[in-house]
């Protein structure tokens, strides 16, 4: 049977009445068989249970990462990564907490021979540090498993800074040897060598700051920003084309000196600048480390210790 | 989860969902079932909206409309659930072979209609089953779907003329189904 139209309501309001006629015709008689109650109650309360669950699990989880990452991060919180003005050397003093440049994530490079880290021998304000030892990971012997530890400690944290301070040209620094002083700048296939020393101040006056023509080494007294004297030595690096660079002053009761020799197939020329060295030495993190070394001088390794 | 982690639901609680979801279970499934357009979809989307009342019965119980509190969930848990099923969407837009309704005289009513409504997208057959089969208004559908009311108006109208050149007269006018 056709109904008949609805001229009275506009176009397309007819076709709705009759769509909405069609719809209650085809659904209206449809009836439920099952009684969806009892499961949807049973669900209902699992969900319950769930969130209940899930917010009681996240507060819990929270609680122990906060808790977590203060006893992590807490000492890191309380020195900083790189803590404003040098704070005075002291006992009390603590290594700067350890940042994740110098991790060895990929294989140690190869230890450089012991001839590519020359420092100047004569003139120089430090003694000559012993010569380097062979390439090792294990502790080095004649230490304690504390020392040995702390060895390696500022091992790691010297890199960072280093590695961080120094230019980019020199690479990634990571620590060589087994001594706290080696470590290399590695980018790309050059290699650099860097040595960082902080040795108890040797007996008698410093020697005079003058160069030596017949060893082509030339010395240059400046200023740090604290007043503190410092020197710049450059002299040929031996066994590679190019000037090592070396800066060496004073702190506490320590003699303080960082040298960067240029990569062995280098071009020539020095690898930084004294005021490369000059802005390290000045850098709070710097600092730090080697109030650190003065307060507490890291052993140079086992038996030179 | 054991009984003790749940949260406690008084009993009183309970007994008045029960007796709100025996009552309203078979309006939400006549509404499931046109959006779902088979019926263990239909009692699967409808038991999953009880379990939603059920799971916010306290705030639920409070709303001014609880009929309407209870489509609204109903709907867009359909909607909801569309939009997570990728393949489904996809195959609406492709407008993949789908039984075709058969607009000969004599054939069902019923199925001709929901098959007609498969062929629209989630959201307007959403519109067209609450505009038509539950009788809100445009304001009432475009603020349950989420959208203006021009859209919910002009998808509506597609989706009617759309139905209507498919159905043709005959079941339109149908008086049996």
């Amino acid at each position: 049977m056709t109904p008949e139209p609805h001229e009275h309501l506009p176009p397309g309001a007819h076709d709705e009445e009759l769509f909405r006629d069609a719809l209650h015709r085809a659904v209206g008689p449809l009836s439920l068989q099952p009684d969806l109650v009892p499961d949807a109650v049973r669900e209902g309360r699992r969900r319950r249970a769930r969130t209940r669950a899930f917010a009681v699990t996240g507060a819990f989880l929270a609680v122990t990462a906060v808790t977590l990452g203060l006893a992590v991060l807490g000492p890191w919180l309380l020195t900083g990564p790189d803590p404003g003005p040098a704070a005075p050397a002291g006992p009390s003093l603590s290594l700067p907490a350890p940042t994740p440049s110098p991790q060895r994530t990929e294989p140690r490079p190869d230890m450089p021979s012991p001839t590519s880290t020359p420092a100047p021998k004569e003139s120089a304000a430090v003694p000559a540090t012993p010569p380097l030892s062979t390439p090792s990971l294990s502790i080095p012997p004649g230490l304690g498993p504390e020392e040995a530890q702390r060895l390696e400690d500022f091992r790691q944290q010297a890199a960072g800074a280093l590695d961080a301070l120094l230019p980019a040209s020199i690479g990634t620094v990571l620590p060589v040897g087994e001594g706290p002083e080696d470590y290399q700048g590695r980018r790309g296939g050059i290699v650099h060598s860097v040595r960082l020393s902080v040795r108890p101040l040797p007996e008698g006056a410093a020697p005079a700051c003058r160069d030596l023509p017949e060893k082509g080494l030339t010395c240059e007294g400046l200023t740090l920003d604290d007043g503190t004297p410092a020197r710049v030595y450059r002299q040929p690096a031996e066994g590679r084309t190019g000037t090592e660079v070396s800066l060496q002053y004073r702190f506490g009761r320590s003699a303080v000196a960082l040298s960067v020799s240029p990569a062995p197939s280098g071009a020539g020329g020095a690898p930084v600048t004294a005021g490369d060295l000059v802005r390290v030495v000045q850098s709070p993190r710097f600092r730090e480390l080697v109030a650190y070394a003065d307060a507490a001088p890291v052993p140079l390794s086992g038996a030179a210790s | 989860m054991p009984a003790a982690a749940e949260p406690a639901m008084a009993d009183g609680e309970v007994a008045a969902f029960v007796a709100y979801a025996r009552s309203g279970q078979r309006r939400l499934y006549r509404t499931a079932y046109l959006l779902c357009g088979d019926v263990e979809g239909a009692q699967d989307l409808t038991q999953t909206t009880l379990a939603t009342l059920f799971q916010h019965w306290r705030k639920a119980s409070r709303a001014d409309n609880l009929d309407a509190y209870a489509r609204t969930v109903l709907v867009r848990t359909f909607v909801a659930e569309r939009r997570r099923t990728v393949t489904d969407l996809l195959a609406h837009r492709r407008s993949a072979p789908r039984p075709q309704p058969n607009p000969a005289p004599g054939a069902d009513l019923r199925v001709t209609l929901l098959a007609l409504l498969a062929e629209l997208p989630p959201r307007a057959r959403a519109m067209v089953v609450l505009r038509y089969w539950d009788d809100l208004s445009v304001e009432t559908v475009a603020a349950l779907l989420r959208c203006s009311e021009s859209t919910v108006k002009s998808q509506c109208s597609r989706s009617l003329v759309r139905l209507r050149a498919r159905m043709g007269d005959v079941q339109l006018y149908s008086t049996g189904s």
